[in-house]
């Protein structure tokens, strides 16, 4: 069938409504007709102008069985064509226990719902049901619903109707998941080119009363759940009253208003969006009707409505409730997200209806008790403490008593021991505490990276102290900021460095020193004097703004982190780790402690190694590495040395972190390793939550699908997605990520303001949290997805755009190997701020990728220059610089197609065509042809707004609209000449 | 439960017996709608009796028992004005046609050297097999083609592929089918309607499908009732006849949209008997 994707639910004229009636015993096919046909004389309208036609069709069951309901469900499935001679068609059913049901279904548009009521009432004599007034009409219609339609929960007698009419049961009483009929696709209109149609469910709403407040109340509800969980920029709800009128809105946020003010507020008339949006999956629709049904009708099948993701239609249920049917489109709204929005109206609709009406709408919660458990539990994964909690040092210790000479530490030419690594950071530790240093002293360390400076490390923590770890690579007033910040007494620094100048008089203590002050001390460390809540270290993170700040990290998460992932990673003396990352980034305290407590090998990696992919790869070879730790951006600098020259065969285990991983750039990756031989895992963490959160053990399937999932809480941690208000957002929903449970650090130094701000106390069930600033969603399978950092979203001409979303654009290009887009700008000239993206390529040339990209973003977030490098500059951290890409390349400006004659009409000179490209080049700072494209060129709407002003000044007269419609200026010139009655140029 | 024809609208001719029975439940089970046509009469010059009514509606019945809906036409597809009643009373109850299948068809009169082959028997093998797909194609095309989408498939032969002595009539007809699939598949292509052709070797006369022309292929050539199956079994590669339902699930997957992409195919269930 046809590939394109829908803009209606109708793509084929098929939209129908109908009922299903029970027929009263008695009646018969002939009853029927001859009711019908005096009817019909009498209204001859009755039909919506067909002829009376009754098809009878037997059913090869009872009435009562699985097959006479899915048959009487087909029925109602099966469309009135447009082009047929009535458009209404009347069926009867007749099953084999001699029960009738009559079947009416009727175009929407001709026969609307009353109408079709009519033709019923005519055809059988039923009257409309009065409600679940308790008469024998009404006991009679519930029986039939329950053979029907089975909307109802559980199999007791009669409906479940719980107290308090227009309040929906309180939370906890009784089962409030709606209760689902069915998720069959719906076949009455073709699937898309996969096959996947619509699809849909039935739910109760058996306590609110068809009336216009529920209506209204309905329309509020189902507001505010796609405020809260849609992404509020793109989304449009359209809403159908009883009244037939329909209003288009954008789910608004203002949730200051009490749910008394929100209800009275949305009596009144709604305006309509502006800006519909492009994407089914943004689009939702409420249809509520109240009309009381026939005393027969079993069931009912409302008219879809066009090019939505989500359709609610509501009506009643013939027994003074309501019910409803939800239709989604799978393509655009997975099944468990309908579901999902549908759980949160029936829950939100039964507190605005039922709760406090003095509370603020935003204390209006969206989930029920059941569900916050349920969504809790999802981002949490149980496990972890199983060892004993114990300080670093002490583990290391035990490792030093099991296999003392087992090799800790290589670097160079260097091995050390692990009974010689205790020993001689035994030593150090007297040292340090000889010059003073107590138990809880947070002592600097800023040594270059070599064996010596994880021994020192050690001796800090069997010291009792804490280490701040110092990148001697740092500008000195960053190391002064720190160890001022950090109230540092004593920093340990090598030999003559030039680093030591940083630090106060006396506070610099050259290792050389240290280390002769260690040489008659013992080998035994001191009693260090502090248990697994003190802190082991203390690491600064910048972060993207402000000063940075000092993050405390207890020895107790470390010994967590380890018990977390040990088992599943398979870590143990076997393994041989790097060393990679600076002391100053957390990612090193996974290497190193990780490598120390599991008793593996630790390679100490030097700086200028770090910086040379052939040297690096050449030490993993040697050096047999087994447990690579990696930030993306840096292994895709080895991932170029092994594409077709695979030498790394030694590894077992990559991790990545430190930054988002670009799945799909892993390909090359798994065809020289594959999953089999070794593991791939991203991981998701931050400083303040001890190394990482998530895992996520990646394969090609993840790579085909790039994803962005950076997995499950590892045992003991746990996530969840929070809103701007610190509400939990359900999965799907995009909002802050913030992480509970074994990792979280103590504090910030010194900073007890801030750290009131990002670790705090969860309203509801008081678990410590920290606020992450990542922005992120959790997926149904209780992964993570990671969308960046919250502040990564730009402002640019009115639009919020997200950087991170462009980049993984582009990256979906099979020729980009990695991507980065900044905001940039001219210095002080609003016009020409613009997006520069920067791409690694393989193969392609910019403009292709430009053509991609430009096929799959809106033209607002369009990069407006894209400027091919080499690789990305990397920070010490292993993380793109920003700072260091080059300066982006002009706008490109596209060569004219062959033959085209771009420049001919332009020697003419005399028409416009010269006036247009002489403003196109001023405004646009960049030569062009006639045939160039005004966005190609990196134009926006102000520098649309320049063209059309310099014309004016000029004396050619253009619009924006036709800059932007025309986008060449060959073609601006032609209109403009045409518009001036001028003789058009002779081509 | 399968589904691979949901919300699809069926019109099977030559529904009676025989493949189209088989064609037909198999549809059903996969949940079509149906409208199931046969002649329910017997054919002046064809030396054998067609489906009766009660064939038709047992038929009819086994779908409706895999929960079909199902609408019975009894039409000729020899007569215009019945394959246009057919389209239009598809329409009426069911919306539309998303399927045709063109099974109705004879075997017989054949058993001639090419030479004694009447007027009227060529004619009739022509008008039957050849003529209703042809007129039932007619019928649906537009309503297909505006809608842009449809399958029709056109049960022919082996004997659209291959030649068989002393069924010259026959051969002729379903090599005519087999290039009408072709040439409308080309007419169609732009619009997404879909036309195929299966071929069927010999098809087993079971009990349950009331399947009779293997015997009549038989009996036109001289073999006794009781020898025909053993002696078109030694014919076959595969040493087994095709059984109908063979042919239906091919049926199946060309009227389904799992075959989106294949038009104008001619696709062989014949056991290997063309291959050679």
């Amino acid at each position: 069938m046809s590939a394109h994707t829908g803009t209606s639910d109708d793509p084929i004229g098929t939209a129908c409504h109908g009922d299903v009636h029970r027929v009263p015993a008695g009646t018969d096919a002939r009853a029927c007709r001859r009711a019908l046909s005096e009817a019909l004389d009498a209204d001859p309208r009755l039909l919506g102008g067909g002829p009376l036609r009754l098809w009878c069709e037997p059913v090869a069951g009872p009435s009562g069985g699985a097959l006479a309901d899915r048959r009487r469900d087909r029925e109602l499935r099966i469309p009135v064509a447009e082009s047929g001679t009535s458009p209404v068609r009347l069926t009867l059913l007749e099953y084999e226990d001699g029960v009738r049901d009559l079947v009416v279904v009727a175009r929407s548009a001709r026969v609307g719902r009353t109408g079709l009521t009519a033709i019923a009432v005519a055809a059988l004599g039923a009257e409309p049901s009065c409600g679940a007034a308790a008469s024998g009409d009404a006991e009679e219609s519930r029986d039939a619903g329950r053979v029907g339609d089975a909307v109802a929960p559980g199999g007791g007698d009669g409906p479940t109707v719980s107290a308090g009419r227009g309040g929906v049961a309180a939370p906890g009483a009784g089962p409030r998941t709606p209760s689902i009929r069915s998720a069959t696709g719906s076949p009455d209109s073709p699937g898309d080119a996969h096959g996947a149609g619509p699809a849909e469910f039935s739910f109760a709403l058996p306590d609110l009363p068809p009336s216009a407040g529920s209506a209204r109340d309905l329309a509020c509800a189902l507001e505010l759940v796609l405020a809260r969980t849609c992404d509020e920029r793109r989304t449009v709800l359209d809403v159908r009253g009883p009244d037939g009128r329909v209003s288009s809105r954008v789910p608004g946020r203002d949730e200051g208003l009490s749910v008394a003010e929100y209800r009275a507020a949305a009596a009144g008339p709604h305006p309509s969006a502006a800006t519909p949006p492009d994407e089914a999956g943004a689009r939702f629709a409420l249809t509520v009707d109240t009309d009381v049904p026939a005393a027969t009708r079993v069931r009912h099948r409302p008219a879809p409505t066009g090019g939505h993701g989500l359709a609610v239609h509501v009506e009643p249920d013939g027994q003074g409730g309501l019910t409803a049917l939800a239709r989604y489109r799978p393509s655009a709204v997975p099944e468990w997200r309908a579901r999902a929005v549908v759980r949160h109206l029936v829950h939100v609709v039964g507190e605005l209806a039922g709760g406090d009406q003095r509370r603020a709408l935003a204390d209006v919660p969206l989930l029920d008790p059941e569900e916050r458990d349920r969504v809790l539990a999802l981002g949490r994964t149980e496990g972890g403490g199983r060892a004993a909690a114990a300080p670093i040092h002490e583990l290391v210790l035990a490792r030093a008593a099991a296999a003392p000479l087992g090799v800790a530490l290589t670097d160079g030419g260097t091995e050390v021991g692990y009974r010689d690594l205790t020993d001689r950071a035994g030593r150090l530790a007297h040292a340090l505490r000889s010059l003073g240093v107590a138990p809880r002293d947070r002592v600097g360390v800023c040594l270059e990276r070599t064996a010596d400076l994880v021994v020192v490390l050690l001796g800090v923590l069997m010291a009792g102290a804490t280490y701040v770890p110092l990148d001697p690579a740092h500008p000195k007033d960053r190391l002064a900021f720190t160890a001022d910040d950090a109230g540092l007494g004593v920093v340990v620094v090598d030999e003559g460095a030039g680093a030591a100048d940083a630090f106060a008089q006396g506070v610099a203590v050259p290792l050389g020193r240290l280390g002769r002050m260690a040489e008659h001390a013992p080998s035994v460390p001191p009693d260090s004097g502090v248990g697994p809540d003190d802190p082991a270290y203390v690491i600064y993170t910048s972060g993207s703004t402000g000063r940075p700040k000092g993050v405390v990290v207890p020895h107790r998460n470390v010994a967590a982190l380890l018990d977390a992932t040990a088992e599943d990673f398979g870590l143990g003396p076997a393994d041989t780790w790097t060393w990679f990352h600076s002391a100053a980034f957390d990612f090193s305290v996974w290497e190193i402690w990780g490598a120390l407590i599991t008793g593996g090998r630790l390679v100490v990696v030097p700086y200028w190694t770090c910086r040379s992919p052939d040297d690096f790869r050449d030490l993993l070879v040697r050096e047999r590495v087994t447990v690579l730790n990696q930030t993306p951006s840096a292994f895709l600098r080895l991932l170029e040395l092994e594409r077709g020259d695979a030498r790394l065969t030694d590894l077992r285990l990559v991790v990545f972190g430190g930054e988002p991983l670009d799945a799909r750039g892993l390909l090359p990756w798994f065809d020289a390793h594959p999953e089999s031989r070794c593991r791939v895992v991203n991981m998701f963490g931050i400083t303040e939550t001890t190394v990482h959160v998530t895992a996520r053990t990646v394969t090609r399937a993840d790579a085909l699908a790039a994803t962005r999932s950076v997995g499950r809480a590892i045992p003991g941690w746990s996530v969840r997605v929070v809103d701007d208000r610190g509400r939990l957002l359900p999965p799907g929903s995009a909002g802050e990520i913030a992480v509970a449970g074994a990792g979280l650090a103590a504090h910030y130094l010194n900073r007890p303001g801030l750290t009131a701000r990002r670790f705090v106390t969860d309203a509801h069930d008081g678990t410590r949290l920290y606020l992450s600033g990542d922005k992120g969603r959790l997926l149904p399978d209780g992964g993570l997805e990671h969308l960046g950092r919250l502040d990564s979203q730009v402002k640019l001409r009115g639009y919020r755009i997200e950087l991170d979303e462009i980049r993984h654009v582009l990256l979906g290009h099979d020729a980009v190997r990695a991507a980065a887009v900044v905001l940039g700008r001219t210095p002080g000239d609003e016009p020409t701020e613009r997006l520069d993206a920067y791409v690694v390529l393989d193969g392609a040339d910019p403009a292709e990728v430009r053509g991609y990209a430009a096929g799959l973003l809106p033209e607002y977030m369009m990069p407006g220059t894209l400027t091919p490098v080499p690789e990305l500059p990397l920070t010490v951290n292993g993380k793109v610089d920003v700072v260091g890409l080059p300066a982006p390349d002009e706008p490109v400006a596209s060569a004219p197609p062959p033959g085209a004659p771009a420049d001919a009409p332009e020697a003419a000179g005399a028409t416009s065509l010269g006036t247009v490209l002489a403003a196109w080049r001023e405004v646009l700072g960049t030569d062009c042809s006639a045939a160039d494209d005004f966005f190609d060129l990196g134009g926006n709407s102000l520098l649309a707004l320049r063209i059309v002003h310099t014309l004016r000044d000029r004396d050619v007269r253009v619009g924006v609209r036709e800059v932007y419609r025309l986008r060449t200026a060959g073609l601006l010139a032609e209109y403009a000449d045409l518009r001036a009655e001028r003789p058009v140029a002779a081509g | 439960m399968s589904d691979r024809l949901a919300g699809k609208v069926a019109v099977v001719t030559g529904a009676g017996r025989g493949i189209g029975r088989a064609v037909a439940t198999a549809f059903a089970a996969q949940q079509a709608a149906l409208v199931l046509v046969d002649i329910a009469a017997d054919i002046t010059g064809v030396p054998y009796p067609m489906a009766s009514t009660s064939q038709l509606d047992h038929t009819a019945r086994m779908c409706r028992e895999l929960g079909a809906p199902v609408l019975t036409a009894v039409a000729d597809v020899r007569a215009a004005q019945d394959a246009e009643r057919v389209a239009e009373q598809a329409v009426e109850r069911f919306g539309r046609i998303d399927v045709l299948v063109n099974n109705a068809g004879v075997a017989g009169p054949s058993g001639k050297i090419v030479h004694e082959v009447t007027e009227d028997e060529w004619a009739v093998m022509m008008d039957v097999n050849l003529g209703g797909p042809w007129r039932m194609t007619k019928a649906v095309g537009a309503a297909m083609a505006d809608r842009r989408g449809g399958s029709i498939v056109n049960i022919a032969s082996t004997a659209g592929l291959v030649g068989y002595r002393n069924f010259a009539a026959y051969v002729a007809s379903k090599h005519g089918l087999v290039g009408l699939t072709r040439a409308a598949a080309l007419d169609y292509a732009p619009y997404r309607v879909r036309v195929n052709a299966v071929c069927p070797g010999s098809v087993r006369d079971a009990e349950a499908t009331e399947g009779r022309m293997l015997a009549e292929i038989g009996r036109s050539i001289g073999i006794e009732p009781a020898d025909h199956e053993a002696a078109f079994i030694t014919q076959q590669p595969m040493n087994a006849l095709v059984e109908a339902e063979d042919v239906a699930a091919a049926a199946v997957w060309l009227a389904s949209d799992e075959s989106r992409r294949a038009t104008g195919s001619v696709i062989s269930v014949d056991g290997g008997y063309s291959a050679r």
